[in-house]
């Protein structure tokens, strides 16, 4: 009889867990291996490790630098997810990023005034990034800095789902971004909640999922104050500053959790208006999408997904 | 859970390298996908049978507005006395200000939430 193991734990910043339904006590050490996985994936690719692989690439920006396999991996899968949403989705928003305060781990951001030189932004500099594969380097025009923050999360979730699978039905949540696999037993998939903006306590709609990825990207989080003004970590990859979206957050199920991730970014990037023909534009996506007045929006295929929503009090 | 699962955790490198290899090339799985994704989306734009299958996502994939939930107007003490039974004080018992469906009382296993 298949019982639900869980491993709850603390990487990139954030609380994960991962769960399996299996009654092979073998599961108790892929759960393990999936923090084990999670911390290669933080140490490769943090933005905040000096000695992690991306720092040391970021570090030689203009010369080539030869990248692990996470690290080539995902810089890979950047890039080209940069090539299918022309550009919508940039990773070589790490100088941006920090010309925005958001320059060390969120948790050792000053709680009220940041302060950083501001660098030009050079638009679509991802372009110009030059991947060898025989050689395995990668170069980064100079200048630039890679930041993998919009798909790492999710990549990894993907990647550590596919650990699990064997023992059973399994789910994996990266701080959010959720891989999930085959249903619970005697089920029609796994009951997950999205959570609220305004009431982070609550749930705005409970949804059921199965074989697919859930992701969430939004304002609501990681804000903080720079020179007077507050800041966040959605940048406009046209203009290298914070996004100035409408949209409090935008939840996204798809495919996988990279997808999600992806998507659930560009959309909170470019608002409620841009949410229309980018969904429209790609139907395969299902999304739920808060405004900053609190209003809720969602895709006519998302209500598919949905065990029940909870009341939204705006008074 | 926890406890037991940091218990018997493999420290060995070779371990470590395994979860690595094992979980790199899972995710290229991931990527033909998007890969994939773009190539339709490609074909989309020239094929006239998938013009008028967009056009017909158009019309069912729009964003629609949700409604919400005003708050009860008036003091929450008087709406919880108006609703007790005034008869019985035995089974004097707080009702419910809105009664949501009985599935949304458990909890979800995970949440998704904004973290990048």
């Amino acid at each position: 009889m298949p019982i639900l193991q869980s491993h709850h734990f603390w990487a990139m910043n954030c609380s994960m867990a991962a769960w399996v339904y299996s009654d092979d006590s073998a599961a108790i050490g892929a759960l393990c291996q999936v923090e084990d996985w999670m911390r290669l994936v933080e140490a490769e690719l943090s933005r905040f490790l000096p000695q992690s692989g991306l720092s040391c690439l970021n570090a030689v920006a203009g010369a080539p630098y030869r990248a692990g396999d996470i690290l080539w991996q995902a810089t890979s899968l950047a890039l080209d997810t940069a090539r299918v949403t022309s550009g919508r989705f940039d990773p070589t928003l790490g100088r941006a990023l920090g010309a925005a305060g958001y320059d060390r781990s969120f948790d050792l951001l000053a709680p009220d005034e940041v302060d950083a030189m501001s660098l030009p932004h050079q638009p679509g500099a991802w372009q110009q990034v030059i991947l060898d594969a025989e050689a395995r380097t990668i170069t980064l025009p100079t200048g630039a800095a890679l930041d993998l923050g919009g798909i790492a999360k999710g990549w990894a979730a993907d990647a550590a789902l596919r650990l699990l699978e064997p023992f059973g039905p399994a789910l994996v949540d990266a701080g959010g971004d959720l891989a999930i696999g085959a249903p619970p037993p005697h089920t029609d998939g796994w009951r997950l909640g999205i959570v609220d903006p305004l009431q982070p306590e609550s749930d705005v709609a409970i949804v059921q999922l199965a074989g697919c990825g859930l992701a969430t990207s939004g304002t609501d989080h990681r804000r903080w104050r720079q020179r007077g003004r507050m800041q966040h970590h959605i940048i406009d990859p046209s203009t290298g500053l914070p996004a100035n979206t409408d949209l409090l957050t935008a939840s996204v199920i798809a495919p996988t959790a990279v997808e999600a991730d992806i998507h659930a970014l560009i959309l909170a990037a470019g608002g409620l208006a841009a949410a229309h023909s980018w969904l429209r534009d790609h139907p395969h996506l299902s999304a739920f999408l808060i405004h900053n007045d609190g209003a809720p929006f969602q895709s006519h295929n998302f209500a598919d997904h949905v065990i029940s929503y909870f009341p939204i009090y705006r008074t | 859970m926890r406890t037991a699962a940091r218990n018997t955790r493999g420290r060995n490198t070779g371990a470590r390298a395994l979860v690595a290899a094992l979980a790199v090339g899972a995710t290229l799985g991931g990527w033909a996908l998007i890969a994939h994704d773009a190539q339709v989306a490609s074909t989309t734009t020239i094929d006239p049978v998938a013009d008028s299958a967009l056009a017909s996502n158009a019309a069912t994939l729009r964003l629609e507005p949700l409604p919400t939930v005003e708050s009860p107007p008036g003091n929450l003490d008087e709406i919880y006395s108006s609703q007790l039974a005034p008869a019985d004080s035995s089974a004097l018992q707080a009702a419910p200000l809105f009664t949501l469906p009985r599935e949304t009382m458990l909890q979800p296993l995970a949440r998704s939430r904004s973290s990048n």
